[in-house]
């Protein structure tokens, strides 16, 4: 019965939930922007990646996002968080949350990037073909037919890359900002609550129902991305 | 197609905008950037969302005397001394810093403004307790023998038991050393108190006062007693602010307020800081 008591308590004090709805807000805004930031880079590297496997002259771009996704995939996001803030963005008074959402955006980049070029690649030749034979150049049949069917084939793993993002923010305590996490690690410590489990399973709560909207809201995008299929 | 590219198009400008903005205000010389765990209460807390406590209090008086405002930053306790040493991302940390040589070679400390002694919380009667000579209730260091011991990470606790389990120096035994005792580090006091309820250790060597705030909603399991070497002498130590070695001006200011502080004492017999202290320690029982 204490636990049920503790989640009242934590959701009628004023305090406790002023402070749980700035860290909601902090981990929104970190996970939008980097989504921005991911979506942009991500379709840039994808493309120039795939433009490479035709053009000689892409060859260098390309493998500079090779050595980009290399780097980042290849390390874990709280260590370059670190670097962010302590190295690359170690400015006085240089806010803390841009520096967050640059760095969990160009993580995310490089998974999207991945992402897009499966979509991409996913979309038969042949339907490039048959753009090139009724006379469109490259960059339109690339444009008009093939990426659109490509993005509704990403919606699911970009949806999947979207989620992960959110409950990643939670490694950005690390820095100084408030997170969700966080923000139920101050409700829990020793001068408020001095109970960890009670705040952190409220935090979950969030969490989940933040996931099922954004889960919702895709499942929209995609069914409407879909209304043109057979497969249905 | 193209509404989503120029979608995300406009939100990046928007970010970038908001980067360009921010990054040409940051120069301000007015400020002084103070570094803390938050996690210390009722030194420094989170009351909300903003910092609090009595190293603020302090901090705020500095401010004043300066004419400065005075910005708070939460991180690991065990990041601060190294950000105060580098000082590019902030001047000083006031964080309940016990004042020991290794540290003062790295920053400069203020003059002492508070003496803690290091307490143990061990579920009720799980230890026997003693009387000290002062006839305080205590535990000694040999009872920790064999015990799995959980510290936060980095702070005096986690030095004292670490030390005393691995000797101070080559060939000088602590008190616990061959007594297969373990010292378990958590990144904050909370988390050892949530592993003690678990049971996944035995006892948490701690500073005085945040012990009281983590058993104050368990008084009925669990008790905290200071730690004594033996029946005369306490695991004593004595708080500083950390400054920047190149902070003088700083540090000076800083001497001064806790000066102040230290010389206003009431009719009880408190001292400015010790005042702070009740202040901040009637917050919430």
């Amino acid at each position: 019965m204490d636990f049920f008591n503790g989640i009242k308590e934590v959701f009628t004090t004023e305090k406790y939930m002023v402070t749980i709805a700035e860290g909601l807000k902090n981990s929104l805004i970190i996970t939008a922007g980097a989504v921005a930031i991911g979506l942009l880079l991500g379709l840039i590297v994808a493309t120039i990646k795939i433009a490479a496997t035709r053009s000689k002259y892409m060859k260098v771009p390309a493998f500079i996002c090779d050595v980009y996704v290399a780097i980042v995939r290849g390390t874990p996001v709280a260590l370059q968080l670190f670097i962010m803030a302590f190295a690359v963005f170690a400015i006085r008074g240089f806010p803390l949350i841009i520096t967050a959402i640059l760095t969990f955006g160009i993580n995310s980049g490089a998974y999207v990037a991945e992402n897009v070029r499966a979509g991409i690649l996913s979309v038969e030749i042949g339907q490039t073909e048959a753009g090139r034979s009724l006379g469109l150049g490259y960059g339109t049949t690339m444009m008009r037919i093939v990426i659109p069917q490509a993005i509704k084939n990403v919606i699911p793993a970009i949806g999947n890359e979207i989620i992960a993002l959110l409950k990643e923010t939670s490694i950005v305590s690390m820095v100084g900002l408030i997170d969700l996490t966080f923000s139920a690690k101050i409700v829990g410590s020793g001068q408020n609550m001095a109970d960890y489990l009670v705040p952190m399973c409220v935090a979950a709560m969030f969490y989940l129902v933040m996931v099922y909207i954004i889960a919702s809201i895709l499942k929209i995008i995609e069914r409407r991305l879909r209304k043109s299929d057979r497969r249905n | 197609m193209k509404k989503i590219i120029s979608l995300i198009l406009v939100l990046t400008m928007a970010i970038c905008g908001c980067f360009a903005l921010t990054a040409c205000n940051n120069n301000e010389q007015g400020e002084i950037v103070v570094f803390t765990n938050a996690f210390f209460a009722p030194f420094e807390y989170y009351d909300g969302t903003e910092i609090a406590g009595v190293d603020v209090d302090i901090m705020n008086l500095v401010g004043q005397s300066l004419g400065k405002t005075v910005v708070y930053e939460n991180k690991d306790f065990g990041t601060l001394i190294n950000y105060v040493q580098e000082g590019t991302l902030c001047d000083c940390a006031a964080a309940g810093f016990t004042i020991t040589s290794e540290r003062m070679e790295k920053v400069n400390f203020s003059v002492t403004y508070y003496t803690s002694v290091q307490y143990v919380i061990i579920a009720k009667d799980s230890m026997t307790t003693n009387t000290a000579n002062d006839d305080e209730t205590c535990f000694f260091w040999s009872q920790l023998g064999g015990k799995k011991i959980g510290v936060q990470l980095d702070t005096t606790g986690n030095i004292y038991v670490q030390g005393e389990i691995d000797g101070w120096e080559e060939g000088v035994d602590g008190e616990l050393t061959g007594t297969n005792a373990e010292c378990t580090a958590y990144d904050d006091a909370q988390l050892a108190y949530e592993a003690l309820k678990a049971g996944q250790i035995d006892c948490i060597v701690v500073d005085e006062l945040p012990s009281k705030y983590l058993i104050k909603n368990d008084a009925a399991t669990y008790e905290a007693y200071a730690l004594y070497y033996d029946a005369d002498t306490a695991t004593l130590e004595e708080y500083g602010i950390a400054v920047n070695k190149n902070q003088t001006e700083l540090l000076t200011a800083i001497n001064a307020v806790l000066n102040t502080l230290l010389a206003d004492v009431d009719e009880n017999g408190k001292n400015g800081v010790e005042q702070l202290v009740m202040a901040h320690f009637g917050l919430d029982g």
